[in-house]
């Protein structure tokens, strides 16, 4: 290729560079003594019985064979040798944007409507699901943390919160309680660092006196009381 | 020769410039001056809900470094798209941000917060 032909194509990419510098100190200049916080939270429920983002369902003891995947409603309680736990995933995937591998998850928090709430006051607790498990073939002794009581041990919680009547934490009845701190387990899925098969609710102390939540499943259809996962992260 | 390695500086830059403004990072100031952000650990969203629609976001974890910036929120569940923005009071804390027109509850949805300034 000789010089002139070469001419056009130098201009052009002279202008190229002359406007993406000319960019750079537009850009810089408005912002360079400010501060910038950013976050970005992706909220997903379960808000119909079609919806995939959510799978839930409870087991009970005192049916150890049935399977529950169906129904509106789920529980925890403790109750002697009755006791019933909630299983349940979302899936992470359905955020949109995708929640990049990289990003930091600044705090995540699992919530569930209550439609019927403990006459006194209870700790109930959530575990990170460790093996798979499926919504419509779960029971009670299939579950994946099998069929002994206050097992996983407390001490493996990935977090808790006090429900029942007043003066407990979440002690109002028909509104989501605060919620499950399961920030650790997310930022784990997100990282590809632990598989993401979901969560267990149990109380703190099956086997003991009657407590018993009751919380609202994607089968009720009701968009503002299905089960919801609050990521919130730094892109 | 000298046109194709002007053109491949150029095509270089670009990327450049990309990454020095991505919020992920929390830096501004592209090739000049980086700047910390004034709440490095993140906030805490909550939607309140009216009806079966997202009516007010509260973002709370505040800190006070963010004090007089200005606290903008975006909420899109893929159909509408609603911003509301404030400033950020004194001592940071949290703040309630009304949504107009309010966004319907989806199996999923976006917020995001950004705050600049002050």
């Amino acid at each position: 290729m000789n010089r002139r032909a070469l001419a056009p194509i130098l201009a052009l990419a002279a202008m190229a560079a002359a406007a993406l510098v000319g960019t750079a100190g537009a850009a810089t200049t408005p912002f360079s003594s400010r501060a910038l916080a950013v976050s970005r939270t992706c909220t997903l429920t379960g808000t119909a019985s079609s919806s995939t983002v959510a799978v839930e369902t409870w087991v009970d003891q005192n049916a150890p064979n049935t399977n529950s995947g169906g129904t509106t409603t789920m529980f925890v309680q403790a109750n002697g040798t009755k006791n019933r736990r909630t299983y349940l995933r979302f899936d992470l995937t359905r955020c949109v944007p995708a929640i990049p591998a990289t990003a930091t998850v600044t705090e995540a928090v699992l919530r569930l409507f209550m439609n019927q709430i403990s006459t006194a006051c209870t700790t109930e607790d959530v575990f990170r699901v460790t093996s798979s498990w499926g919504e419509t073939t779960i029971t009670w002794n299939n579950q994946p943390f099998g069929t002994a009581i206050n097992n996983p041990p407390t001490g493996q919680r990935t977090g808790s919160i006090a429900v029942g009547a007043a003066p407990c934490t979440n002690s109002t009845n028909n509104v989501y309680v605060t919620g499950w701190n399961v920030t650790t387990d997310v930022a784990a899925f997100v990282a590809g660092t632990a598989t993401n098969y979901g969560w267990m609710i149990r109380d703190d102390n099956e086997g003991s006196a009657n407590h018993n939540s009751r919380y609202v499943t994607s089968e009720a259809n009701q968009p503002t009381q299905g089960p919801q996962l609050i990521v919130t992260y730094d892109p | 020769m000298a046109a194709i390695a002007l053109a491949v500086a150029a095509i270089a830059i670009t990327p450049a410039l990309a990454a020095g403004l991505g919020s992920g990072t929390h830096t501004l100031g592209a090739n000049l001056a980086a700047v910390a952000p004034c709440d490095p650990d993140g906030f805490s969203v909550r939607q309140t809900l009216s009806g079966s629609s997202v009516s007010s976001i509260t973002v709370s974890g505040i800190a006070s470094a963010c004090a007089t910036g200005t606290l903008s929120v975006t909420l899109n569940n893929g159909a509408t798209f609603t911003t509301a923005s404030g400033t950020v009071p004194a001592g940071g804390g949290s703040m309630t941000l009304s949504l107009s027109p309010a966004v319907a509850i989806t199996d999923h949805h976006t917020a995001d917060v950004t705050i600049t300034g002050p």
